[in-house]
């Protein structure tokens, strides 16, 4: 799992990247940045590679183990890369009234992997969302954080044949 | 850094040049197009409509009309939607392609 | 004639099509003459749809940071508190305790270092007030943080907010670069002892960090787990010194509420309930949005003179206050005058302003799951009661939905409801089981329908609702056919269509699509 993570995430082990570097000159090692730092890398690479939390477990002087019980708690966090196409489906209760659970019932079945997975070939992710506050479209659901907003069940098939042919 | 005084400066002038934003009778030529920026709006496309709005009114060099970005007005269920100041005017589900139509409407 | 021909020059044309309608299809002319805000107060969204949030000059045109000058330099810290109690104004975050107190409590703490927290962390799914608030008024904000830093003996702040509101972020740091710009964030503001600064901490997507101790604990880098309380944040708050922590609405009306005073504040509402509260209208509602009116105004009132009513002819089953805290609110109850005390006497609470409607087709055991679901994958996990509890009533909840259910399990239920919420640390725990309790309260007979009969009368519970097209009441138009997206629907053009029930998938498009409500159970 580990060897995984670092061949994907770096092209050269040995070195920290650009990204890294910049991020250790911006925030000061000082434990109360952890999430803040961690949002970033979130944000960069899509998930936490095990080598960075090595990194930030050094350059925030914390334990390892206490990284990893930070990354696993919040959910906006993940181990593991997401897919070519990340699959978001709001379930907040304004679009869960709207029939949300119809389609990510849906999509579950048609990609055959459950919420937080992606698809061996890496081209799909599903993720649960919990109220992006576009309320007035409800049901929604995001495809890398574009909105599809008044979704149906066909929608979502549309979308999912159109994306399968590229 | 800004002085009691200037900030004081600031609000007379900035309130009048505002008016026609809360007072349906403001004495003015100017036309203000309000347009909804919150999330709702946004993923409605909101945000184009506001550059479409821009770049019309540069292209015809029409100076007395500002588009302006703004928070939720509420009726989220109808966005994106647009208001014309000072005559109040409320647009609901407005798209990029009928911004050329409301300019032509509202200017005068 | 002169006059309309001078009136239509100035005030030009308009488009007609793109006009906003009323629910019964009359066009408006203006804002005010919608049903949608006639009955609305605009208090804390004043400045939304107003002005440019982005634009510090137009925030300070009506009225922003008058406030604080005021509290500078004409006031003390004393008689701040005092106004704020006098107001009797309360949290908007969900609790609702009264804020003057919460000051006086604060500002009496030891302490040479306090802080002021904003918790803009809006977790409750269907509610976004405070998205709005932050992204259309973001000053306001601002300013009250100020005032309240002022009052209680503090220099710092920190906004807590959602990594998932990334417009509010951005205008939030663009608020507070232009404050700091005019020396209204720094020291020496506006040329007195007082220094005040402004920091944005990003949440990252933990529903617990709501709760004011998980909040804390998430700024200082930590597993959001909430502290046992007491000591409260008043007392020992953020890194252990005393802090103040608000709601981003309870913010947006104090600046108001100093310029304008305490007497014009508490007109507005109920006796024990003051001033107004922003409801994020969600569900089987016609107006979907943003309304503010004032406490006191009834359930009835929001969802059909506001909310404009129920769309595709269906009835008013219930609705849904407090989130996954809440309880649901039935027909029954309708004219309950929306305020603390009302809300908690028929077994919900106000919470932070999700409103979510709900119409006939849902099925209130499937809603209850709904919000178990929610709470079991947020619970945090430090107190036994509500980690392991919750899990329990979600399996039961889960058995009675799939038709495997029986009385006994109601019984159970109660009994662990009871049992969380007296054992729980913290918020999410004491109320993780209210959503249940309620809409067992009042729906008793579609939990023993689930346990008993094995039938959901609302048809969302795959496992016990067949669809069938009523032969009688079918026309033979066809538009359920052609919304089916595994044409389970047979039949050929203008005869009665029938459902294969082997390829039926229950995903109820076909319900929705005919218009002769022909479809059901």
């Amino acid at each position: 799992m580990h060897e995984n993570e670092d061949t994907k995430c770096c092209c050269n082990k040995n070195e920290k990247d650009e990204f890294i570097e910049r991020l250790f000159l911006e925030y000061k090692p000082i434990k109360d940045n952890l999430i803040q730092m961690l949002n970033e890398i979130q944000e960069h690479y899509g998930y936490v590679p095990m080598k960075v939390q090595k990194e930030l477990s050094e350059f925030l002087s914390i334990p390892m183990a206490e990284i990893y019980g930070v990354v696993t708690f919040y959910s906006r966090f993940s181990l593991k890369p997401k897919g070519k196409y990340n699959i978001s489906v709001c379930l907040g209760t304004a679009c869960f009234v709207k029939g949300s659970q119809k389609i990510m019932d849906r999509l579950l079945e048609r990609l055959k992997i459950a919420p937080g997975e992606t698809t061996e070939d890496g081209l799909f992710s599903i993720e649960e969302t919990r109220c992006v506050g576009a309320c007035g479209l409800a049901p929604v659901f995001t495809v890398n954080g574009e909105v599809y907003g008044k979704a149906t069940v066909q929608k979502l098939d549309q979308v999912l044949d159109e994306l399968m042919k590229q | 850094m800004k002085t009691i005084t200037q900030l004081h400066k600031i609000r007379e002038e900035k309130r009048k040049e505002l008016d026609l934003r809360v007072n349906t009778k403001a004495d003015t030529r100017e036309k203000h197009i309000l347009v909804c920026q919150g999330t709702g709006c946004t993923s409605s496309k909101s945000p184009e409509i506001l550059e479409t709005f821009k770049k019309i009114l540069k292209e015809k060099g029409i100076n007395n009309v500002r588009v302006i970005k703004t928070g939720c007005f509420g009726l989220c269920a109808k966005g994106p939607i647009v208001i014309i100041r000072p005559e109040d005017t409320f647009y609901a589900s407005v798209t990029p392609e009928d911004c050329e139509e409301i300019i032509r409407n509202t200017y005068c | 004639m002169k006059k309309l021909f001078g009136t239509h020059i100035v005030e030009g044309n308009k488009v007609e099509r793109l006009l906003a309608k009323d629910i019964d299809g009359t066009k408006v002319d203006s804002l005010d003459d919608l049903n949608f805000y006639k009955k609305q107060k605009r208090i804390a969204l004043k400045n939304c749809g107003v002005i440019n949030p982005e634009e510090i000059d137009e925030y300070i045109a009506f009225d922003g940071y008058q406030a604080l000058e005021k509290v500078l330099t004409k006031m003390s810290p004393n008689d701040v508190i005092e106004e704020i109690k006098k107001s009797g104004i309360r949290g908007r975050g969900g609790a609702g305790f009264l804020t003057g107190k919460k000051w006086e409590l604060t500002k009496a703490s030891e302490g040479e270092q306090k802080y002021v927290v904003c918790n803009a962390d809006e977790g409750d799914p269907g509610a976004f007030m405070d998205r709005s608030i932050l992204e259309g008024d973001p000053h306001s904000v601002l300013e009250a943080m100020a005032i309240a830093a002022y009052c209680i003996g503090a220099n710092k702040g920190y906004i807590y907010v959602r990594a998932e509101y990334p417009i509010a972020v951005k205008r939030l740091e663009i608020a507070i670069k232009q404050a700091r710009d005019y020396g209204i964030l720094g020291k020496h503001i506006f040329d007195t002892d007082f220094d005040f600064d402004i920091e944005i901490r990003l949440g990252a997507g933990a529903f617990v960090c709501g709760e004011e101790t998980a909040l804390l604990e998430s700024i200082e880098g930590k597993r959001g787990q909430p502290r046992v309380k007491p000591p409260y944040p008043a007392n020992s708050g953020l890194w252990g010194k005393p802090t103040l922590i608000n709601n981003v609405e309870t913010y947006a009306n104090i600046a108001q509420i100093i310029l304008k005073g305490s007497t014009w504040y508490s007109s507005i509402g109920t006796e024990q309930s003051k001033g107004t509260k922003v409801f994020a209208l969600g569900g089987n509602v016609n107006n979907i949005g943003l309304v503010e009116v004032p406490m006191g105004t009834t359930l009835r009132e929001i969802v059909y003179d506001i909310g404009g009513g129920i769309p595709n002819g269906r009835d008013f089953k219930a609705a849904q206050t407090g989130g996954p805290s809440g309880g649901c609110i039935p027909k029954e109850h309708l004219d309950t005058p929306i305020d603390y005390e009302s809300l908690k006497e028929i077994g919900s609470m106000m919470g932070s302003g999700g409103l979510i409607v709900m119409d006939d087709t849902k099925c209130m055991v499937s809603l209850a799951k709904f919000y178990l679901e929610f709470t079991v994958s947020e619970s945090c996990g430090k107190c036994t009661p509500c980690r392991i509890g919750t899990k329990r009533m979600h399996e039961i909840l889960e058995k009675l939905c799939e038709g495997k259910g029986s009385e006994l399990d109601i019984y159970k239920l109660e009994k662990l409801a009871t049992n969380i919420q007296k054992s729980s640390i913290c918020g999410l725990g004491q109320s993780a089981p209210n959503p249940v309790i309620s809409t067992l309260k009042y729906f008793r007979e579609e939990f023993k329908e689930h346990a008993i009969d094995k039938n959901c009368r609302a048809l969302e519970c795959k496992a016990m609702s067949k669809i069938t097209i009523h032969e009688e009441k079918c026309k033979g138009c066809g538009l359920c056919q052609k919304s089916c997206p595994v044409t389970a629907i047979e039949g050929e053009a203008r005869e009665k269509r029938v459902i294969n029930q082997e390829k039926c998938i229950k995903c109820g498009t076909c319900l929705t699509s005919c218009p002769f409500k022909a479809i059901g159970g």
